[in-house]
């Protein structure tokens, strides 16, 4: 007997309803874009320790992000072994260079990471098979997310990087666009000589623990055995304190909050018009059901339901509608745009909360319905 | 008979008849403002920010390394190219200005994070600093450096006559200046090319970041360009610090999909300003059916109903865009002054965002016309 009442009082002008959905809805949406946007910022600036299986890193005391990771000696990789939960480590080091198109002779920014060739250490399908074709001297697995200006991409290719000539492999799929124009992966030997850096040193070092050992316990014997030259992460907090540089640090973070907050208000402001409108013109039907002996809950209730028809019709199409800009943002950008459950459900309850909030305003008018007035 | 100054009293008496209504409308139409404000702010701000550096150069023309293809890129070029842009009649005085990253440490946490650090004769006045005149005289101390207070708080808080330490040895803070960071840079260090050079940086003196060009006035600095580009080898840019600026916004534009990732947020601001306009006019024309009935049954022409619902839409976009502009001027304000992002709210770009909401308004106000001229006069029997 209740729902119908509420469905009936949403549906009775369609032309309306259309808009205060369509008006909900899209607020609902601009929540996902910020959400999305903050999440692939996050992803983004993370992703390379995504493609890695260690259990500890080790990085210099002079550590900031991927981008200014500073070198630690690669002496405390071994003197790490000590501690006998060390299995094994590998190491993981980056520097920009120069790549060059030989057709188009145009130079781009890029990012060279060399590495230990470790199977065990390397999560990442497509480098875990392109592993043995860059033990060659002079070979490159080339990240295909790169900018466009790279040029051509096929493997066997010739290229230049730092003025020296390397065959492309094999590909992977990173994006390092928050960094540098795109991104190479090679051995540490071919790393240390296409960059003349100084293979004493090393920007990451990954470990590898016995499985039944636990991280935070094994972090805390290397931090006091290894000289305080070095900072010592779990994976996760390596992964953690990545994001944090550029979430709060950089801050990106308040660029996207400022954005859901914001686009929550006009949701909420939109719904409690909506409601307020709808009851306002319908003051003498609650009258008369007043009078008929109807309690106040039991019109309060109508009110909560419609409002909750509201945010659920804007729910559920923002959300489709968010999986095909995600699709579409990933697919001209490359940023990486995940629609996670998580955040359906994080926005499910903002929806939610919109609703309750603008109830709480919207509602008001509702006590005030006088049968007398009626008449 | 039906004076202009009466078709807008009816506009403005149907809008105003609820004002509570109307007030919550137009708080509506307020954060769609914005919203729109929001995106284009933090657009724009992105951009500004990355090019904030280029306002600050003294010069008519900055020589870089053709490499440099944005300003924080860490190319040098040989300081030789410098002497020979003065072999030009025209140039005055070529500054060199060195940078470089460098970890300092934080006085306060020890930990140590990299800065960005830039160094020239002191006298030479490279940046226009508005306390120019106290850096050049802290500068000239060696051992002294300037530091950017406005540098993100990984770096501590750092005070006039503190020492900090910078790749293991030890400067004194010798003043404060407001530069700002951006994505790509956290904190920033000024020091006098002579402390540069007692700090033995790997860089040395020989190569440099930016050579500054002064050239006697009246000079035709496009032409000088083009002379000195032709004469000197390819390895070398130049630019004016205006087209530096422009050639950085494109930059960050092309490195990061900003565009796309505001532009969405622009267009769905958009949207939700027009749905809403539309959802205010249509309750206020439904709300007053008796009245249009009547005007209709009056003899006013459905033009004049339609003109009226069109004059509704625009009052409600200059009233929302009040309120709207001055929350997003405080806004601006507090996320400039949280993050560093340049926030400018320029004439141009407050100008723009009043468009948008005008046309906003009346698309919503033409998507709601419609319904007027339903008013039948039959009806209110």
């Amino acid at each position: 007997m209740t729902i119908p009442i509420a469905r009936k009082n949403v549906f009775q002008n369609k032309k309306r309803a259309a808009a205060a959905v369509s008006g909900i809805a899209f607020s609902v949406l601009l929540v996902f874009m910020q959400l999305g946007f903050l999440q692939g910022a996050r992803t983004a600036a993370a992703a390379l320790f995504e493609r890695f299986h260690y259990d500890l890193g080790i990085v210099s005391e002079r550590y900031k992000f991927i981008g200014a990771p500073d070198r630690f000696d690669k002496m405390r990789l071994t003197q790490a072994l000590i501690v006998p939960e060390v299995e094994s480590w590998m190491s993981l080091n980056i520097s920009n260079a120069w790549w060059k198109d030989p057709d188009t002779e145009l130079s781009s920014e890029l990012m060279v990471f060399g590495m230990t060739l470790d199977q065990r250490f390397i999560k990442d399908p497509a480098i875990r098979s392109g592993m043995d074709g860059i033990r060659k001297n002079n070979t490159v697995l080339v990240d295909t997310y790169s900018n466009p200006g790279y040029g051509d991409l096929s493997v066997g290719r010739e290229v230049e990087v730092n003025e020296k000539t390397v065959t492309i492999t094999g590909q992977f799929k990173l994006g390092v666009s928050l960094f540098s124009d795109g991104c190479v992966i090679v051995s540490n030997d071919n790393f240390f000589r296409l960059t003349g850096n100084d293979p004493r040193e090393f920007n990451y070092g990954f470990l590898r623990i016995d499985q039944d050992a636990d991280p935070q316990v094994v972090k805390e014997k290397l931090k006091r055995i290894l000289p305080n030259d070095i900072l010592v992460f779990t994976r996760e907090e390596m992964i953690q304190q990545e994001q944090d540089y550029f979430i709060s640090v950089k801050p990106v973070g308040v660029i996207f909050q400022t954005g859901v907050v914001v686009a929550f208000i006009v949701g909420v402001v939109i719904l409690f018009q909506v409601l307020n409108t709808d009851i306002s013109n319908r003051l003498n039907e609650f009258a008369i059901l007043k009078a008929m002996g109807f309690k106040s809950w039991f019109i309060y209730g109508i009110g909560v339901q419609q409002a909750l028809l509201y945010a659920l019709m804007s729910y559920f199409p923002a959300l489709g509608f968010a999986y095909i800009v995600f699709k579409v943002v990933h697919a001209l950008s490359k940023m990486p745009m995940d629609l996670t459950p998580a955040m359906a459900l994080l926005v499910f309850s903002m929806s939610l909360t919109m609703c309750v909030i603008s109830c709480i305003l919207g509602l008001q008018k509702v006590r005030r319905t006088d049968p007398a007035e009626l008449y | 008979m039906f004076s202009s100054t009466h078709k807008i009293s009816v506009a403005r008496k149907m809008l105003l008849h609820k004002k509570t209504r109307l007030a919550m409308s137009l708080s509506a139409m307020a954060f769609t403002v914005v919203i729109m404000l929001m995106e284009m702010g933090f657009f724009n701000g992105i951009n500004d920010s990355q090019a904030r550096l280029a306002t600050y150069f003294n010069a008519d023309l900055v020589m870089m390394d053709i490499r440099s293809i944005h300003l924080n890129k860490y190319a040098t070029m040989a300081r030789s190219r410098l002497m020979q842009a003065m072999g030009f009649e025209e140039v005055v005085e070529v500054v060199p200005v060195y940078k470089g990253l460098v970890g300092m440490k934080n006085p306060q946490t020890g930990l140590t994070k990299v800065i960005f650090v830039m160094a020239f004769p002191p006298d030479s006045n490279p940046l226009k600093l508005p306390n120019h005149e106290s850096v050049r005289a802290a500068l000239k101390k060696q051992g002294t450096v300037v530091f950017d207070a406005s540098s993100r708080k990984i770096f501590g808080k750092v005070e006039p006559g503190q020492d900090i330490e910078i790749r293991d040895r030890t400067y004194r803070v010798g003043g404060l200046v407001e530069l700002g960071p951006n994505f790509s840079i956290d904190g920033t260090i000024l020091m006098s090319d002579a402390t540069w050079l007692w700090g033995r940086w790997e860089q040395g003196s020989e190569r440099v970041a930016y050579g500054l060009v002064r050239t006697r006035p009246g000079s035709d600095i496009p032409a000088l360009k083009q002379r000195i580009l032709d004469r000197l080898p390819k390895d070398i840019l130049l630019l004016t610090p205006e087209e530096i600026r422009k050639r950085e916004v494109l930059h960050t534009i092309k490195a990061v999909p900003l565009g796309a990732i505001f532009g969405v947020g622009m267009i769905i601001g958009f949207i939700i300003g027009v749905i809403i306009c539309y959802q205010i006019l249509y309750n206020e024309i439904t709300d007053h059916m008796p009245q249009y009935a009547t005007l209709r049954a009056m003899g006013f022409s459905d033009r004049f109903l339609r003109k009226t619902v069109v004059q509704e839409a625009l009052w409600l976009s200059v009233l929302g865009f009040i309120p709207g502009l001055a929350f997003g001027y405080l806004l601006y304000g507090m996320i400039e002054k949280y993050t560093g992002i340049l926030m400018f709210l320029t004439t141009g770009r407050i100008a723009l965002i009043f468009c948008f909401t005008i046309v906003m308004c009346a698309i919503g106000g033409l998507i709601a016309v419609k319904r007027v001229t339903s008013a039948d006069p039959a009806s209110l029997y």
